[in-house]
């Protein structure tokens, strides 16, 4: 008996020995992240390189080619792709960053509909911050320390501006749609005009560009566009996920019982 | 084996004495060494006293040494929460620690900055804890013993730099030692009451600090020996078994459901945790991560118990404390050797496993029990937690001096069939909470031989503890006022980069940093400094804001050469800031450089 905890003991040992222990070390990640965002970052990172790679670019840009398309319009997918088929960095990139904007504005937007969901507009807001981070260095170059100040005070702003329930109703707000409508739009208006977008020429034969990019970079935000289904949020449907937990309690339930019945327990 | 012989001569010595302590539990002995006893209750009459008085001199000085600095990623987190308690936001950051958040909340109104409301939290609840640490050691202990072991935990240096830090760990030790002593009290009468109260303090303290959920095995092994105790009863066992779990979950939820309530919803919780969940293993994209994830796992091992536990948790890295502890060691080992040997260990040998492992989880002793649990959360701290912040391992340090001095100076219990009973005869305080006396075949009859040695081992063993207890105090009341007086080196970059700024007004300076920037905001460092990771998005930001001067620290410095090799040649170091790394294990030293890229 002894010989055999010895020798258990022992491979134990050494398999533990053996084994990444870095593959154990778990921390918190950042859920204040935002995906158009993170490609705009691999892009540019791609194309800084001497010299650019553009086949990394393109890559981190298919990702997230659907996405782009299914918010800001096929037109403006169309006009980054022409983008990328020509081979000029400072076009894309130029183009990118105003498909930041344009996400500034679809995040915002989203989050002056959803004023009365706490958690969506919270999250959209903290999207809206990510994507604004990313434009900061670029920002930098063009605004005073005062304004990026106030940029940034408008978005805690926002976050005031959506209420809070506050901890076991401790610290409890109530929600203010018309200040969460001023503080984006100060951010939204001193963002756009400094990253414009470039309309391609022919890009996939749109018929009116200045319409389409009209209706992806409104000049204010009021939260009243209609917008694509956020598909990539909602892959999980409560109602369906309360079910079939109900049912596996239901089935378990029922198991033990006849087990029980039967004499088995 | 010397030893032996002088337990003979001891004997031979000690027959005209009536066996001393543990035959006649509850019985007030009037042997012949009145003198010496009555000095000893006197000292064990008025220990709860001095411990009431030593606890309240230990919150007034702890007190006036709180730290006014916020010097940490998750300090900062915990500071900002109290203005606005936002989970995504990570004020404070996954998983919330609701309780603590609402004892500061609630001290903050009288004591108004936020990092010293955490830290009068921790404080308060600190000397509270002195009530359960003093109950669980008197179950074994004499009072004076008992006072001892308060005095080691109160005083231990590591954990008192937790005290006065806004950071969740002191609370969360405090509550732990409620969370073992109604937990032991559940095991010794498992009663409803009991159970419940164990449960119910057990969710208190995964609301102050999840990461302490490893003690839970306490919760699990209750259940197991109360199911034992169900199917001798030969009633139905589901409907207890269902309510012992409803009243566990309960009690979890209670404190779930807050924090639910605070992200606006149990859908919008679950979205967030989620969130935060999948970044875990992918956050630093590989490029950097903790210096422990190069260890093996024997290197993490040794770095664990040698430095985080011993030399820095328990010595505080002081030689002469590692020194009187090692005195301490000795004299609980040779006391221990010195013990009757328990008469089963032949006898038993060859019973089976199984049911002596049964019997064990019903009915283990004390140190045992503290052990098993302790070595779970130590199992969890060294494979799971980050092995560069040593406070991970603070839960083990006050429960190891504990085990200690009942190595040192139990009553003689390693006698496993014999009543448990407190070392004193002349005190039967202890004696309500007792633990039902297993069966004992002739406890009382066999004659405790080396009586003399082991309590000179005792006695010395109290006189190397109260010097440990002096080291402590002293070693401990000067670095809680050094940590609350000496600027962490995050508070010093900051004053550097308001000097570089106010320096040169027209310049533009972007410092590139990794979780100095939490403190950096929130400290309104009037220099733009931005967190980063990745090497080529580094190069493209360079590149973004050419007319920038762009500095960097070394950390992120150590980062960028991971990817890409040295780039000694491209940096140029400006300044150095350095404070104790036993108060900021990982920012306790930083280098910033400016970055002048390539020739």
């Amino acid at each position: 008996m002894r010989m055999m905890v010895k020798t258990a003991m022992l491979f134990i040992a050494l398999f533990l020995a053996l084994a990444p222990a870095g593959a154990w070390a778990y921390s918190y990640g950042d859920a204040n992240t935002e995906d158009v965002a993170e490609t705009f970052k691999l892009v540019v990172s791609d194309l800084g390189k001497t010299p650019a790679d553009w086949t990394g670019a393109e890559a981190a840009h298919k990702e997230r080619r659907e996405e782009i398309a299914s918010h800001f319009g096929e037109e403006v997918a169309a006009t980054l792709d022409a983008n990328f088929r020509s081979r000029d960095a400072d076009v894309t990139i130029a183009n990118y960053k105003a498909i930041l904007i344009m996400n500034l504005d679809r995040r915002f937007d989203n989050a002056i509909q959803s004023i009365t969901d706490y958690t969506q507009a919270k999250l959209l807001l903290a999207k809206a911050r990510a994507t604004y981070e990313a434009l900061v260095p670029y920002a930098e170059a063009k605004l005073s320390k005062s304004e990026l100040d106030g940029l940034s005070a408008d978005f805690d702003a926002a976050l005031e501006a959506i209420g809070n329930p506050g901890l076991f109703g401790v610290g409890k707000k109530e929600a203010d749609g018309q200040a969460l409508q001023t503080a984006v739009n100060q951010v939204y208006g001193a963002l756009k005009p400094l990253f414009p977008y470039a309309p391609g020429e022919a890009a996939g034969g749109a018929k009116d560009p200045d319409a389409a990019v009209q209706a992806a970079e409104p000049d204010t935000i009021d939260g009243t566009k209609e917008h694509a289904a956020m598909e990539r949020e909602n892959k999980t449907n409560p109602a369906i996920t309360v079910g079939v937990i109900a049912g596996i309690v239901v089935i378990g339930g029922g198991a033990v019982f006849w087990a029980r019945r039967k004499g088995l327990l | 084996m010397t030893l032996r012989g002088d337990d003979k001569m001891d004997q031979a010595i000690d027959t005209g004495i009536p066996a001393a302590p543990p035959s006649n539990p509850g019985h007030p002995s009037g042997s012949g060494e009145s003198l010496r006893r009555k000095g000893a209750s006197r000292l064990n009459k008025a220990a709860p006293i001095i411990a009431v008085l030593v606890a309240l001199l230990w919150a007034a000085y702890s007190w006036t040494q709180r730290s006014p600095f916020v010097a940490s990623w998750d300090e900062a987190d915990f500071v900002l929460a109290l203005d606005r308690f936002d989970l995504l936001a990570m004020q404070p950051h996954f998983p919330g620690y609701p309780y603590f958040v609402m004892g500061a909340m609630a001290l903050r109104r009288f004591v108004g900055d936020p990092a010293r409301a955490y830290e009068s939290l921790n404080i308060v609840l600190g000397a509270a804890s002195v009530y359960p640490i003093w109950r669980l050691a008197r179950r074994r202990l004499t009072p004076a013993w008992s006072l001892l072991v308060v005095l080691l935990i109160l005083t231990s240096p590591y954990l008192w730099l937790q005290t006065v830090r806004p950071m969740s760990e002191a609370a969360g030790i405090a509550v732990l030692w409620w969370y073992l002593w109604c937990w032991r009290r559940a095991m010794e009468r498992r009663t409803w009451g009991r159970m419940t109260a164990a449960l119910f303090v057990f969710g208190l303290l995964m609301g102050v600090r999840l990461s302490f959920a490893p003690f839970g095995l306490g919760a699990c092994w209750l259940l197991a020996a109360a199911w034992a105790d169900w199917r001798g009863e030969r009633r139905r066992l589901w409907p207890k078994l269902v309510i012992f779990a409803a009243i566990a979950a309960g009690c979890q939820l209670l404190w779930v459901a807050g924090l639910a309530l605070s992200e606006g919803g149990v859908r919008g919780f679950l979205q967030l945790a989620v969130a935060f969940t999948e970044g875990h293993f992918s956050e630093w994209g590989g490029g950097v991560a903790s210096a422990g994830d190069e260890l093996s796992f024997a290197a993490r091992l040794l770095r664990f118990a040698g430095d985080n536990v011993l030399w820095t948790g328990m010595f505080a890295r002081s030689t002469a404390l590692f020194a009187a502890a090692a005195a301490l060691l000795l004299a609980a080992v040779l006391s221990a050797g010195a013990r009757p040997r328990p008469p089963r260990d032949s006898a038993s040998a060859g019973a089976r496993l199984a049911p002596r492992a049964a019997a064990w989880l019903r009915r283990s002793g004390l140190p045992g029990a503290l052990a098993a649990l302790a070595g779970a959360y130590g199992a969890w701290a060294l494979l799971a937690q980050n092995i560069d912040k040593p406070r991970h391992i603070t839960p083990l340090i006050g429960v190891m001096w504990l085990l200690l001095a009942l190595l040192c100076a139990a009553a003689p219990s390693a006698r496993p069939a014999a009543p448990q009973s407190p070392a004193a005869p002349g005190d039967d305080a202890a004696a309500p909470q007792r633990p039902p006396a297993p069966a004992d075949p002739g406890a009382g009859e066999a004659p405790p031989r080396g009586e003399r040695i082991r309590r000179a081992l005792r006695t010395a063993g109290a006189l190397i503890a109260a010097g440990v207890v002096a080291l402590q105090a002293a070693r401990g009341g000067a670095l809680v006022a050094r940590q609350a007086d000496e600027p962490p080196a995050v508070y010093q970059l900051g004053q550097g980069l308001r000097e570089l700024a106010a320096a040169h007004p027209d310049n533009r300076f972007v410092v590139y940093t990794y979780e100095e920037t939490r403190v950096l905001d929130y400290l309104h460092v009037p220099v733009s400094n931005r967190r980063i990771e990745t090497y080529d998005y580094f190069i493209a930001d360079v590149q973004a804001d050419p007319g920038a001067t762009i500095l960097l620290t070394d950390h992120v410095l150590k980062g960028f050469e991971a990817q890409v090799g040295s780039l000694a040649g491209q940096v140029k170091p400006i300044a150095a800031y350095d404070s104790d790394p036993l108060f900021d294990p990982v920012y306790g030293h930083i280098a910033l450089y400016e970055w002048v890229g390539e020739h």
